[in-house]
């Protein structure tokens, strides 16, 4: 089943995210927290307020009533209600009419107090409908206190206070003492052009705080992407272009912070790698490739290659050193090239040699065939190479490659025996010569153009070694 | 675990604890001083068409009469318990009637503390001071009971005293 790829979510959109919802919580808390704070103290204030109003109505009723200037209070309402609209005042007695509506009252005062005091005054008062008796004890409960209530008819929206009217000792003496509450004072307020202000503050507010919400949420993404999503894309493609063998590119954030250390680390590490990439054409394969895994010593099969220049001793005595470097360096090139094309893999040059592994079951048919395409190119190209000739030594057998040296500085590189032969047969090799051993010979899987055998003495062995000529380089 | 014990021993204690609600009211009311010199079988607002009987216990009579300013005044010392009995009727009980319901006035840190309790449930109820206290006022100036408190003597909101008769 095929992986799924992951879809990348940008950083911007994270963090553009976390920014709205940041302040979405933030100011928008705040916001609200202030405007129903604002609305709650306006509330406050006109509840209180119409409560002080219904104290003073009850005071000023008092002050009326106790030396019997009923007629004083019944003025004193009709001015309070005629001078503001959206104020509405009544006084209710016990049993729900309107106050000083009718003759009632007097009536009994006149007969509580055995006397005829007060003479009916029609039509003193008031154009109020009655109010069911429910709803007058309803509305101040019991014990009977003042009572706010905010009602809404329809679309308006009204606050209102029942204070009660208590029979107080002082009435009494004139009202009788069979009845505790003597009425209720109405005071409503049309409080809907507050509320209507009050909404119109939401909407500011919210308007506001969109308005702020949209300008910082830019300003913080804008210095976000700049300071921080930038800078990373930057990072990312200095690493893209790493990944494709681009060492040039480098991150210039010119920052002081941690962008800008990651930047420079982000450098210091594209320059290391760059150094270890250029270290890598001077280092062989299997140095690289033992970096990679285990560094101790194992035996394992392998076709060795030696090469050396003929008479490059002599050369270099007659030559500039700016020329022999030069030649040098041309005869080492090539052969290297070749080297790889065949799969080889180059141990080291030391002076004018190479010593070369080939690994792999056709290890001995590919050593021979780069050697061959060696000594032909040389051949074909005298005069880029001055001349010199090499010579070729192939040996194939069980060496020791392993990590020899100090901990400064090691090789990873082969040692022993089938490693010293081919070195012998290197140095036996004349010009243009690539003598193999009889291992290699049998180590051959194609048809190879080899003449042989041939009995060689060699330096370090009792016994001559058997050894074979490739013919394939004087094609 | 041997840590979760002793801090949710106390917790425990804590809980099966019951917090006794305070009476005001005490059982033997009926032993203390009787208050009203004048029977209180007229009807005024507050307390209606019922007979009423008060009882004031014995720190209430250590009412202090202090002269501030001039002016006389009345203070009943903190732990002064009023206890009224509201009858069914205006009639006058019979021997060993049972009121419908107490109220009382206690004096508490310099202020009154208002109850109602009903019987038979036996419940204490503290009332909005308000309303009581608003009625009670008119002790403090003249008013239709008793000697009426023609000079306006500041009465501590209680309008029959044992003393001044």
């Amino acid at each position: 089943m095929a992986e799924r790829k992951s879809r990348i979510v940008p950083i911007a959109v994270k963090i553009n995210l976390i920014i709205v919802f940041s302040l979405l919580a933030g100011l928008g808390g705040l916001t609200y927290y202030l405007t129903q704070s604002l609305i709650n103290s306006i509330d406050t204030d006109s509840r209180e307020s119409m409560i002080q109003q219904a104290e003073i109505l009850h005071t000023s009723i008092e002050n009326f009533m106790m030396p019997g200037e009923a007629p004083l209070a019944v003025n004193f309402f009709k001015d309070l209600r005629s001078q503001q609209d959206n104020f509405h005042i009544a006084l209710f007695r016990s049993d729900g009419h309107p106050a000083f509506s009718d003759k009632s009252t007097l009536m009994k005062v006149n007969e509580t107090l055995g006397v005829n005091r007060f003479n009916a005054d029609d039509g003193r008062m008031n154009s109020a409908s009655k109010m069911p008796l429910d709803d007058v004890m309803g509305k101040i409960g019991s014990p009977p206190v003042p009572m706010f209530a905010a009602e809404q008819v329809e679309d308006r929206f009204f606050y209102q206070v029942y204070r009660p009217l208590l029979n107080l000792p002082k009435c009494t003496r004139c009202h009788g003492s069979d009845h505790t509450i003597r009425g209720v004072i109405d005071i409503r307020k049309d409080i809907s052009l507050t509320r209507q202000k009050q909404i119109r503050v939401l909407w500011q507010s919210s308007l506001f705080f969109v308005s702020l919400l949209l300008i910082l949420a830019l300003i913080l993404s804008r210095s976000i992407h700049r300071m921080i999503v930038l800078p990373v894309s930057l990072i990312g493609d200095v690493c893209r272009e790493v990944t494709h063998g681009n060492f040039s590119n480098h991150v210039d954030l010119n920052r002081r912070d941690e962008i800008g250390e990651l930047g420079d680390t982000v450098n210091s590490m594209v320059n290391g790698l760059h150094e270890r990439y250029e270290l890598s054409k001077y280092v062989s394969g299997s140095t690289l490739q033992s970096l990679k895994g285990s560094q101790k010593g194992e035996d394992i099969n392998l076709t060795l290659f030696f090469s050396d220049i003929r008479g490059f001793t002599s050369y270099t005595e007659t030559h500039k050193p700016e020329q022999v470097i030069s030649v040098l360096n041309n005869v080492l090139q090539i052969q290297s090239e070749i080297i790889a094309k065949y799969e080889g893999d180059i141990d080291k040059f030391v002076g004018d040699e190479v010593m070369a592994v080939f690994s792999g079951h056709d290890s001995a048919d590919r050593a021979v065939e780069a050697s061959s395409s060696i000594v032909r190119y040389i051949n074909s190209n005298s005069e880029m190479f001055d001349g010199l000739k090499v010579g070729i030594g192939i040996n194939t057998g069980k060496v020791i490659m392993g990590k020899i040296g100090s901990d400064d500085r090691a090789d990873f590189t082969v040692i022993g025996d089938h490693v010293n032969t081919a070195a012998r047969l290197c140095s036996a090799a004349k010009k243009n010569q690539v003598i193999l051993s009889d291992s290699s010979k049998r180590a051959l899987v194609r048809n190879t153009a080899i003449k042989g055998p041939y009995s060689l003495r060699v330096k370090g062995k009792k016994e001559p070694l058997r050894v074979y000529l490739s013919l394939a380089g004087r094609k | 675990m041997k840590y979760l014990i002793p801090l949710l021993l106390p917790l425990l204690l804590v809980s099966c604890t019951k917090t006794e609600e305070k009476k005001y009211i005490s059982e033997n009311y009926q032993d203390w001083e009787v208050l009203n010199w004048v029977e209180m079988d007229y009807p005024i607002p507050g307390h209606a068409n019922h007979y009423r009987i008060s009882y004031i216990n014995k720190k209430g009579l250590e009412l202090e009469i202090l002269t501030i300013e001039g002016e006389e005044r009345c203070l009943y010392p903190d732990g002064t318990v009023i206890v009224k009995e509201v009858f069914s009727t205006l009639d006058k009980p019979r021997a060993g009637e049972k009121p419908d319901a107490l109220t009382a006035m206690v004096k508490e840190e310099g202020e009154w503390v208002w109850i109602v309790k009903s019987l038979p449930e036996g419940k204490e109820q503290i009332m909005e001071a308000a309303f009581c206290q608003t009625c009670h006022e008119g002790a403090n100036e003249p008013h239709p009971y008793g000697e009426k408190n023609p000079d306006s003597i500041f009465r501590d909101y209680v309008f029959f005293h044992k003393t001044p008769q």
